[in-house]
């Protein structure tokens, strides 16, 4: 095996993708710029402090004034209607988010304890927007309904604290919030699916596109062995593949702490993330095998394809073989989790996880780190096999 | 330099190439000539070691085609049937690239690469990507790289097909160039003209076998007819 000309394969790769305006788009432009927006821009939009939700009220006297105090802040923009409109059209219509009608004599269920008022709501709960002007509303009926239990307890000479005979304390033993989901779903899913699929555009283009152009033909007449060639185009495969993984990640990162944090809608996702220098590096290396062994797998079913379009049938499904096993883990539990570290793709995304919630046990390190490596071991060595394969390379 | 012995490619029960042999010295120019599917192409990725044969063998330059394929690579210098070149990359790029696969150094291989693109009429769009190039610029890089390292046998699948008169002439010179370099040259054609023109010798190739082999005058003779396209109906109605 002759090292430079493994270089010089790579180097014309590298140069090639470069240069392909569809490599650019699918490994820079889609996970820095295009996944952030559309992850996050609906979260912006529909967000209550940018734009606050409109909701119609039909009062007939002004005993509810109070209560609508209560409510109306800066999430809420409340409008009063008349009598004769049709509320429920207006909120079907989308005029408004959420319709409310309040009873007369509303201030009557200060007067005794047996008074009870009820506030007919109008709400789109298929509407995102919707569903958050009726958590606002529900919100603020659950601060005004404690405030008359407040009044009717002191008449009744009881403290507040009667209502609460048990408390729970919270006591979190991980990160919690929206960094918590982000760590644990988000970045592992995201880390996962561009280390596959972030060089598949690639992969299908420098084999099954060679073979469909005819360029392959011209470079198997060289001195360089087809191992070489394989692994020139390989390198070239996991670094586009590792290089989309982080501008996932950095486009998901500024993404969440631009738009989420300019919405309001709670901390930014980053926020109070510390991961250390040795669980950095265990993400690296667990997104650097998983960009290898998918690089493999690709490479030899690709290059059995005649042309782009057959790989592109036969590799897109594989986005899913990482979708499911990823989203599947946030319902498995640890012990179930536990079993599966020799499943390939699993192994590599407990190694991310665990990495980022700094719960590395050494022993499971090993176990998904080694199965992990062999894998991507077997993976390659197919590849190779399959590009020294003349059945596999002479099927135009 | 080209020695076929009996050289044979079977696909399953399909048989592409039967029994070819033949030999090609230095500063010939060896004719292939058959109708589509005669395996012309076949014999050419054989001897070029894209297919490894199923019967017989060939050395190329003192090297066995099975034994030392890749010093048989080192030794020839191929034009596909398609011209194969890489859209995104410039004639200069391409003669590069296929130079330092050679194991050529950087500095020659600069400067044969702008020798040769002068030669072919290509100096200034050698950094012209050739993704925009016409059929007849693409076949001209094609032939440029097949000899960039300047092997000792080229392999020539169909050179001029699909070539307007002035691009197949340019071609056509080339290749008588290389002849009187001393190259052993091996070109696959269905072109009676071209073949007549060029080759020395003629191996006339029907449903995998050869069916009658010689210099044109040596054909004349065994089939009792002038011309040669005659002479190759004749031969493959046989």
């Amino acid at each position: 095996m002759n090292a430079r000309r493994i270089g010089v394969i790579a180097a014309k790769e590298l140069k090639d993708a470069l240069r392909d305006r569809r490599t650019i788009l699918a490994m820079i432009l889609i996970p820095i710029i295009v996944l952030p927006i559309l992850m996050f821009l609906p979260v912006f939009l529909a967000s209550p402090e940018r734009n606050p939700v409109r909701v119609a009220v039909i009062q007939t006297d002004t005993s509810s004034d109070d209560f609508l105090a209560t409510l109306s802040s800066t999430q809420v923009h409340i409008v009063r209607i008349g009598r004769e409109e049709n509320i429920t059209r207006l909120v079907q219509d989308g005029d408004y988010e959420l319709g409310m009608i309040l009873p007369p004599n509303f201030s009557r269920i200060f007067e005794g304890p047996d008074e009870t008022a009820t506030i007919t709501v109008f709400v789109d709960q298929s509407s995102t927007r919707g569903t958050i002007a009726f958590s606002l509303v529900q919100d603020a009926v659950t601060e005004y309904a404690k405030k008359v239990v407040e009044e009717r307890l002191a008449q009744t000479g009881l403290p507040p604290e009667a209502l609460n005979p048990i408390e729970t304390e919270v006591r979190t033993v991980s990160v919690t919030g929206v960094g918590a989901i982000f760590l644990v779903i988000l970045l592992p899913l995201f880390l996962g699916i561009y280390a596959v699929t972030g060089a598949m555009y690639f992969i299908m283009d420098t084999t099954a596109g060679e073979k469909e152009r005819k360029t392959l033909e011209a470079l198997l007449t060289m001195p360089a062995t087809r191992t070489e060639i394989v692994l020139g185009k390989f390198l070239i495969a996991v670094l586009i593949a590792l290089v989309s993984s982080v501008l996932a990640i950095t486009g998901m990162m500024t993404g969440a702490v631009f738009l989420v944090g300019a919405a309001g809608a709670g901390e930014p996702a980053a926020a109070g993330i510390a991961i250390s220098f040795t669980n950095l590096m265990l993400i690296g290396l667990a997104t650097l095998v998983l960009a290898m062994t998918s690089a493999s797998i690709e490479m030899v079913v690709s290059i059995f394809a005649r042309s782009f379009k057959e790989a592109q049938n036969l590799l897109s499904p594989l986005t899913i073989v990482v979708v499911v096993p990823a989203m599947a883990m946030q319902y498995m539990s640890e012990q179930t989790l536990r079993s599966l570290e020799l499943a390939p793709i699993l192994n590599a995304m407990l190694i991310i996880r665990d990495a980022l919630l700094n719960k590395v046990a050494a022993a499971n390190l090993a176990i998904e780190l080694a199965s992990a490596f062999v894998y991507m071991v077997i993976a390659l060595a197919i590849a190779i096999r399959i590009f020294n394969s003349e059945k596999a390379m002479a099927r135009y | 330099m080209i020695r076929c012995k009996s050289l044979t490619k079977k696909f399953g029960e399909f048989t592409a190439v039967d029994q070819v042999s033949f030999d090609v010295g230095n500063g010939e120019v060896f004719g292939l000539l058959g109708p589509n599917g005669a395996g012309k192409t076949t014999t050419m990725r054989l001897l070029s070691t894209l297919l490894r044969p199923t019967g017989g063998t060939a050395t190329i330059a003192g090297h066995d085609l099975l034994r030392e394929p890749r010093e048989v690579r080192a030794s020839i210098g191929v034009l596909p049937e398609d011209a194969g070149l890489y859209d995104r990359l410039t004639p200069k790029e391409h003669l590069l690239y296929y130079g330092r696969l050679h194991g050529m150094h950087e500095d020659s291989l600069s400067k044969r690469a702008d020798e040769l693109l002068d030669t072919m009429e290509l100096t200034d769009r050698a950094n012209t990507k050739v993704g925009d190039f016409s059929k007849g610029m693409k076949q001209k890089v094609a032939l440029l790289r097949a000899f960039i390292h300047d092997p000792p046998v080229l392999l020539l699948d169909e050179p001029t097909a699909g070539l307007d008169v002035m691009s197949a002439r340019h071609i056509h010179a080339f290749v008588e160039r290389f002849r009187r370099e001393g190259k052993a040259i091996v070109i696959s054609t269905h072109n009676m003209t071209e073949a007549q023109k060029l080759c020395s010798k003629i191996a006339i190739i029907d449903r995998a076998k050869v069916v009658g082999m010689g210099t044109v005058k040596e054909l004349q003779a065994l089939t009792s007819q002038k011309d040669l396209e005659n002479i190759f109906v004749q031969l493959v109605t046989d």
